[in-house]
């Protein structure tokens, strides 16, 4: 049961991921990305991640994917040539990560059913505890670093916009 | 057999608590409308039945067997995935409320809880993951009608909904603090007593000598109320369909059941908001009053009746609002959203979280 | 007064203020139920019109049967959005004396000013009461002197008399009474 689901989620996942960068309309590949941004979802559902699932379609599916359709859409960008200067780099690195991969795969074997055990343990304390939990001790510094990241971005973000808006003033 | 007894109970409750929504959403139709006319010294519907009221079915009946148009150039994909992608959202967060008290009954064998599809540990926010969802039904629709009205509905649309479902968000992390839990159910069990432990009030969470410091989330509660509107697209921020400037907004081009669809979908949205809000806000199927007044095995209609008007209560606030409050501009609405909204929502959550760590024994 | 203004912004008095008016007209309505709708069931119930409400025109008769107009054309020239058409011709035997032969209205374009009304010199134009003239083809709304005819009939019971019945001195047009136009109908 665990692994059929596991295999049905990890197949649209890669299928819909292939169609994304695949399809030549900028709004097919958005709805590709929902597509597999719900199967993700669904896999952390199977994975008894129940708030990892909530959150990852409320901060992508219903947030960030929302923001692109609106560029997408405000740009109303024509069908475009997904094939451009930087597909041999990309490609080049795409297949330095997939060797990687199977490296790493096949060195370390893949693993019986481990999941299951951790996540029992996960299930008795409550999901989101335990995230929780963990994110305000065990990674405590990254989770920190990470948000200042985000800071430094926005207030980027601010600046870039109100640089227009200041040099015509002036 | 014991599988088989709780998929049939499942089903029977995702039965009942469809037919019952479904049959509110045809009776909302027609409660608006004459709402409506009885503040604006109108009449509404009439014609159909005694006093107009077997108008739903009428309009049920004309818009099943209308022509189904799609529009010239439009994307037929997304343009049939649209009216579904916001349906089926609206109708998915109600497997996670509460209509009742918080029971356990044995059928063959296996426990089940009668008033709540399914207790899932995370509820609150499953809801918050689907109706934001249901934005995409609005957006692509808008985007797939080949129409400039659509398209500028949709995306004032996407804006709006992205903006407010973050005050949304927010402004219930005071409860869901105070809770302790995002399953719904604990969420109402923690403000059983009376209507002062309701979170509204919030005297009910105090320890030690401070038992009766109320953490009250009434700002919490205005800030959802507001947003909760705006997330609806139901007047006074109902700017991605405004008749007045965009024909109708998103479903300018939908017609028959599409367009159907879409109205269900808004409908369905206003009972999801108004049940999340007596849930978290309103304390649930708790009444005004200490315990229960009925004998104890009948107690449970008096909880699914205290529900029912909290809920219907929300939905004439919709209404009432509808019919007092004029159309807000666009950058009132964003202003008001990022610059009102949100600031009163954070402070909501640092005040909520500093007296729960003191009020914590 | 800064703090009165930001007292009100907080509590909404404003948008409270606007929902007690629309709350109180429910309650006058449903509760108290001294306040009624503005609505008038239109089908089922009708609003009494003004004797000077300028519904349809209609042509008109004398007392005895023959119809009042004499072919002047003036209404014809009145007329502002042109509905009128007037084909006179001369009472056989008498070319002192006209009368319309055929004379069509198309009520598409009337915008019942009534100017042909006032324009006739025999009073032969009166406008009527009738509203409910919807066809479903717009070719039934270009009327001929018979329909024109039946409508002054149905809504004016009472016909006046020929002018030199009257008063003498009333009687310009026809002067020859003695020999009438032929009547029709």
């Amino acid at each position: 049961m665990g692994s059929l689901s596991f295999l049905y989620f990890g197949t649209v996942i890669a299928l819909s991921a292939i169609l994304v960068v695949a399809l030549r309309k900028p709004v097919s590949s958005v709805i590709a990305l929902l597509v597999m941004f719900f199967h993700i979802a669904g896999l952390f559902v199977t994975l008894h991640a129940e708030f990892l699932a909530a959150v990852q379609l409320i901060v992508y599916a219903g947030a960030i994917l929302v923001l692109y359709l609106f560029v997408v859409m405000l740009l109303n960008v024509k069908e475009d040539d997904s094939y451009q200067r930087q597909f041999r780099l990309g490609m080049g690195l795409g297949l330095v990560a997939l060797a990687e991969v199977v490296y790493i795969v096949s060195a370390a074997g893949l693993p019986e059913e481990p999941i299951r055990e951790r996540t029992t343990s996960a299930a008795a304390a409550g999901n989101t505890e335990m995230v929780g939990r963990a994110l305000y001790t065990t990674y405590l510094f990254p989770f920190e670093v990470a948000s200042l990241i985000l800071l430094v971005a926005m207030i980027g973000a601010i600046l870039m916009a109100k640089k227009g808006i200041m040099g015509e003033s002036k | 057999m014991e599988m088989l007894v709780f998929a049939g109970a499942a089903v029977v409750k995702i039965a009942v608590v469809m037919g019952v929504v479904l049959l509110t959403v045809a009776f909302l139709t027609l409660a608006e409308r004459k709402v409506l006319s009885w503040m604006q010294d109108r009449m509404g519907p009439m014609e159909v039945g005694p006093y107009g009221t077997l108008q739903p079915i009428a309009d049920g009946i004309k818009l099943f067997f209308k022509e189904d148009i799609i529009p010239a150039g439009a994307n037929r994909f997304l343009f049939s995935l649209a009216p579904i992608l916001s349906l089926v959202p609206a109708f998915i967060g109600f497997a996670v409320v509460p209509y009742g008290p918080n029971r356990e009954i044995e059928l063959f064998g296996v426990t089940i809880k009668p008033f709540i599809i399914t207790d899932i540990n995370i509820g609150i926010l499953y809801i918050l993951a689907f109706v934001s969802i249901g934005a995409y039904g609005v957006i692509l629709g808008g985007w797939a009608s080949n129409n400039k009205y659509s398209l500028l509905g949709g995306l004032r649309s996407a804006a709006q909904v992205i903006s407010y479902e973050l005050n949304i968000g927010l402004a219930i992390i005071g409860v869901l603090i105070l809770s302790g839990s995002l399953s719904m159910v604990t969420i109402a069990e923690k403000q059983a007593g009376s209507i002062l432990n309701w979170n509204i009030i919030g005297m009910g969470h105090g320890g030690g000598i401070w038992w009766w410091f109320p953490v009250t989330q009434i700002v919490a509660f205005v800030v959802y109320i507001i947003s909760a509107v705006a997330e609806t697209n139901r007047l006074p921020f109902d700017l991605p369909e405004a008749e007045s400037e965009l024909v109708a907004g998103w479903m300018t081009e939908y017609s028959g059941m599409r367009f159907a669809f879409f109205f269900m979908a808004e409908y369905a949205n206003m009972i999801l908001v108004s049940c999340i809000a007596s849930v978290l806000f309103l304390g649930g199927y708790h009444a005004p009053y200490p315990g229960t007044r009925l004998p104890d095995n009948l107690s449970w209609i008096e909880g699914v009746a205290w529900f029912t008007v909290k809920v219907y209560a929300f939905l004439f606030l919709f209404f009432w609002l509808r019919a007092t409050l004029p159309r807000l501009r666009y950058d009132q609405l964003m202003r008001f959203g990022w610059k009102v909204m949100l600031p009163l929502a954070l402070g909501n959550i640092v005040i909520t979280s500093i007296v729960v760590y003191f009020l914590r024994d | 007064m800064a703090v009165a203004q930001w007292v009100k912004t907080l509590t909404f008095y404003e948008i409270l203020v606007g929902m007690k008016a629309t709350i109180t007209v429910l309650i006058q309505r449903i509760i108290l139920r001294n306040r009624k709708a503005i609505t008038l069931q239109y089908p089922h119930e009708k609003r009494e019109l003004p004797g000077t409400y300028r519904g349809m025109i209609a042509l008109l008769r004398y007392d005895d049967g023959t119809d009042k107009c004499v072919g002047c054309d003036l209404c014809e020239s009145a007329c502002p959005s042109r509905v009128i058409t007037v084909i006179s011709s001369e009472v056989e035997g008498e070319p002192m004396k006209r009368y319309a032969k055929e004379y069509y209205m198309d009520m598409t374009r009337c915008l019942f000013c009534g100017l042909c009304v006032q324009a006739c010199p025999v009073d032969a134009l009166a406008m009527t009461t009738e509203y409910e003239w919807a066809k479903y083809n717009k070719r039934d709304l270009r009327l001929n002197k018979e329909q024109l005819l039946a409508l002054g009939d149905r809504n004016f019971p009472v016909r006046e008399k020929k002018l030199e019945f009257q008063h003498p001195n009333v009687a310009y047009f026809n002067i020859g009474h003695k020999n009438l136009p032929p009547k029709e109908s």
